[in-house]
């Protein structure tokens, strides 16, 4: 049964014994988030066991909408990203920083003491471990790294799923290199497999952690050819982003039409912004108690797409719709880039999914290619 | 008593004219020094005068009844003042223009010049270009103070 | 990144909405922070939350720790109303520095505007200390008005210098002014400076610093040779909330001095 594992060796587990996977993290002191269905909705949660994964659950995504369907099999992997992201983990959305209190006239500043909790991140992404990494090369680079995510990320553990065989409805990660198999920075990676009764899961180990976890769980070799097959399985992605000179046509086309007709529809609700795995935009709060002797300061997330978000004495930077829609997409695709040395985008197509009213970005960078390009004709074309 | 000609020459509003041109104006234009209090214009008076500043200080004001003289402009050497009117009906101040400090000034007169450039289009038009110039930055630096950069 | 705690030793009111205050640490001990001229610190007031304000003290004189502060906001009341003995909370320095090092051998133009005058004093003061390794020295200072003026009896000392030539213009202004009256911008032609070694440091109103800029490169200086102080909301200072973003620079980061050539092309966009 128990044979010597290592980084790098592939396994197979029945899904009869995938439980004892999970068993075996939680008992290595793990506590275990991942997708499960609460009230109807896909989203990401404490797990006890694997039987609280959406079993038989696959989604429908397309700009605007999103649908859960029951499949024909009963696949625990079956559907792929919801709404939430891991980022909710480790860059939590409220969070206290410090607390004050006043003492002899002054105050004084009483840091916030938080247990750091382990957690076993289940059935990651592609796209989501990329955004991962994007979050990593914002909040743990430069002198001053987030201790709140480096104590986080730190402790967290990566079980990956790598996606196949289905239809992505509004995802591009394969545009973005982030997917849809995952290549890197994962414990464990994994393959779900349902071939007529059987049902098994090919895992490759991607740490000496993930080794630990596996030498716990009943597992087999893999025999030779089975990675291949798993590996061949294909995602069907209906769309895609250019990606190349996309950073140079952005910061070439400020004033490009294209973005007033986007302003007409975008609704500036930031939804988008708040599904994204890879924004990272927050704001404080201080706040006080009714006596006014303790005073909290709290980290909030936040978007780029309030009026307040730019807001200086005497008025908003950004005061038009247009502006800000504008920020966002020319942050995530082209400033990022120059910032944090990769783009912001992984191509999960949660703010197509998300947006009210199914703005699609592959489509708008589209627009904006074509009308560039249109332009440049009719100029040549006067001469 | 020094000739007029290469004190107009030195003023930036003649830079660059032909010296049969500075001949022409220096025909106008007299020396006049101004003590403190004195004034190079009234508002409401005829503008017969064009002033090219040597040296000294001269406050430009608009007069408020309730907030009294309002400084909207400090001209000091190099500087120019008046209106090159060349029409029939003679144009009028409509401010003040007030010596803060001992000033010398050079003193043009509207009329000879009109009748002059009339005579002379080459010369009218060298004049006309700069006051176009002198006018275009009056009008830059109007709309500046306009727009109050130092708003909130 | 935590506050530390400071103490207000002195305020002074500047103008109808601008403060000075001196700080130290608290029970009388000095402040002991050294700063480069050009960064900022955010205050805190307690229970109020932050704001990014500007050192305006002497880098040489890091006992005291000199803020010059406009109440603008709640947080601001709270800490323009401090009186001695308040406590705040301060973090930094933050931010990139005016460049007065490598301004060494060159003449130096300093052109602020309002409240601008308070980030370029540091460096002012550094010019003074340092005043053999610099060329000419010129400080341009316009308000809209006399009332607006910061700094008075400091700016009359500096008139004094024969080693520093100071242009002050206001706005408007009444009968009793004898200063020069006109948008900053026209007192530029006036002052010295040598064409090729010339460093200039402008902080005022986004407009004040657009139209300073355009009348130097009409004088014939470079981008390169001109250097400008933003300003944005921020709320954490280190380059992390995403609340300071121009285009690709985060201005409590990478700023807020920039070199003007770095971020032309966002100087003149708008809304962004």
């Amino acid at each position: 049964m128990a044979s010597p594992v290592t980084v790098g060796a592939k396994v197979i587990i029945t899904a009869a014994d995938f439980p004892k996977l999970l068993a075996a993290l939680a008992r290595l002191g793990y506590q275990l988030v991942g997708p499960t269905m609460r009230d109807g909705h896909l989203i990401y949660g404490d797990l006890a066991g694997a039987q609280e994964l959406p079993a038989g659950w696959t989604d429908v995504q397309e700009p605007g909408s999103f649908r859960l369907e029951r499949r024909s099999d009963g696949a625990l992997f079956g559907y792929g990203v919801g709404q939430q992201s891991w980022k909710q983990f480790l860059f939590p959305s409220r969070h206290l920083l410090w607390r004050a209190e006043r003492q002899n006239g002054g105050f004084r500043i009483l840091p916030s003491s938080e247990e750091i909790p382990r957690y076993a991140f289940i059935g990651v992404r592609s796209c989501d471990l990329q955004a991962i990494l994007v979050q990593d090369r914002v909040f743990l680079r430069g002198p001053h790294p987030d201790p709140v995510y480096q104590a986080r990320r730190r402790e967290a553990f990566i079980l990956a799923v790598h996606c196949g065989d289905r239809d992505c409805g509004t995802g591009f990660c394969r545009s973005m290199g982030a997917g849809p198999r995952v290549s890197s920075g994962f414990d464990l990676a994994l393959d779900e497999i349902i071939r007529g009764s059987d049902h098994y899961f090919l895992i490759e180990v991607g740490s000496e952690r993930g080794a630990a976890v596996l030498r716990e769980t009943p597992h087999r070799q893999a025999a030779a050819g089975e990675p291949e097959a798993a590996g061949a399985a294909v995602v069907r992605m209906g769309r895609e982003l250019e990606t190349r000179g996309l950073k140079e046509l952005l910061y070439r086309n400020y004033e490009n039409p294209r973005w007033d007709e986007v302003a007409a529809r975008c609704l500036n609700c930031g939804n988008c912004a708040w599904v994204c795995p890879t924004c990272f935009c927050h704001t404080v709060e201080d706040v006080t108690d009714i006596t006014g002797e303790v005073a909290e300061r709290w980290r909030r997330q936040d978007v780029c797409f309030t009026v307040d978000h730019s807001y200086i004495h005497g008025g908003s930077i950004r005061p038009s719709p247009r502006s800000r829609y504008r920020q966002w997409l020319t942050h995530k695709l082209a400033a990022w880039i120059d910032q944090f040395g990769s783009s912001g985008c992984v191509g999960c197509g949660r703010c197509l999914t998300w947006c009210p009213v199914g703005i699609d970005l592959t489509a708008e960078v589209r627009a904006i290619r074509e009308a560039e390009a249109s332009l440049k004709e009719t100029e040549h074309g006067e001469d | 008593m020094e000739k007029i000609e290469p004190i107009l020459a030195a003023h930036p509003f003649c830079q660059g004219l032909d010296p049969k041109h500075l001949k022409e104006l220096a025909a106008c234009a007299s020396r006049v020094n101004l003590k403190a209090g004195e004034f190079l214009c009234r508002a409401g008076e005829e503008a017969g005068r064009f002033y090219l500043i040597l040296q000294g200080r001269v406050t430009v004001e608009i007069f408020s009844a309730r907030r009294g003289p309002l400084t909207v402009q400090t001209l000091g050497e190099g500087d120019t003042l008046g209106w090159l009117w060349f029409q029939e009906q003679p144009y009028h101040w409509h401010l003040d223009a007030r010596v803060v400090s001992l000033s010398r000034v050079l003193s043009l007169e509207v009329d000879c010049l009109r009748r002059k450039c009339e005579a002379d289009h080459d010369l009218g038009f060298e004049v006309l270009k700069r006051y176009a110039h002198f006018l275009a930055v009056r009008f830059r630096v109007s709309a500046l103070q306009l727009a109050d950069m130092f708003q909130a | 990144m935590q506050p530390e705690i400071f103490e207000v030793r002195r305020n002074k009111r500047e103008t109808a909405d601008t403060y000075t205050l001196e700080l130290g640490r608290p029970g009388g001990a000095a402040a002991d922070f050294s700063f480069a001229p050009g960064q900022f610190n955010m205050l805190y007031a307690f229970s109020r939350g932050e704001a990014p304000i500007s050192i305006s003290g002497d880098p040489a004189r890091p006992e005291t720790l000199v803020h010059t502060v406009r109440l603008v906001g709640n947080v601001t009341r709270g800490i323009c109303k401090a009186r001695p003995g308040t406590a705040l909370g301060v973090r930094g320095p933050l931010g990139a520095a005016w460049p007065v090092a490598e301004a060494v051998g060159h003449d130096v133009v300093l052109v602020a505007g309002g409240l601008g005058l308070a980030p370029l004093r540091p460096a002012l003061y550094h010019l003074l200390q340092h005043r053999p390794d610099y060329g000419n020295l010129e400080l341009i200072y316009g308000a809209r008005t006399p009332a607006d003026l910061l700094y008075r009896r400091e700016l009359e000392r500096w008139r004094g210098r024969f080693d520093l030539r100071v242009h002050v213009s206001v706005d408007r202004a009444g009968a009793d002014w004898r200063g020069g009256v006109g948008v900053v911008t026209t007192v530029i032609p006036r002052s010295r400076f040598d064409l090729e070694h010339t460093t200039v440091l402008i902080c005022g109103p986004q407009m004040m610093m657009r139209y300073t800029v355009l009348e130097f490169l009409h004088q014939g200086l470079k981008p390169e040779q001109i250097f400008v102080s933003m300003e944005r909301q921020m709320k954490c200072g280190l380059g992390r909330c995403g609340h300071c973003q121009w285009g690709p620079f985060f201005v409590c980061k990478d700023g807020p001095v920039f070199r003007y050539d770095a971020v032309q092309e966002w100087f003149e966009r708008r809304e962004v």
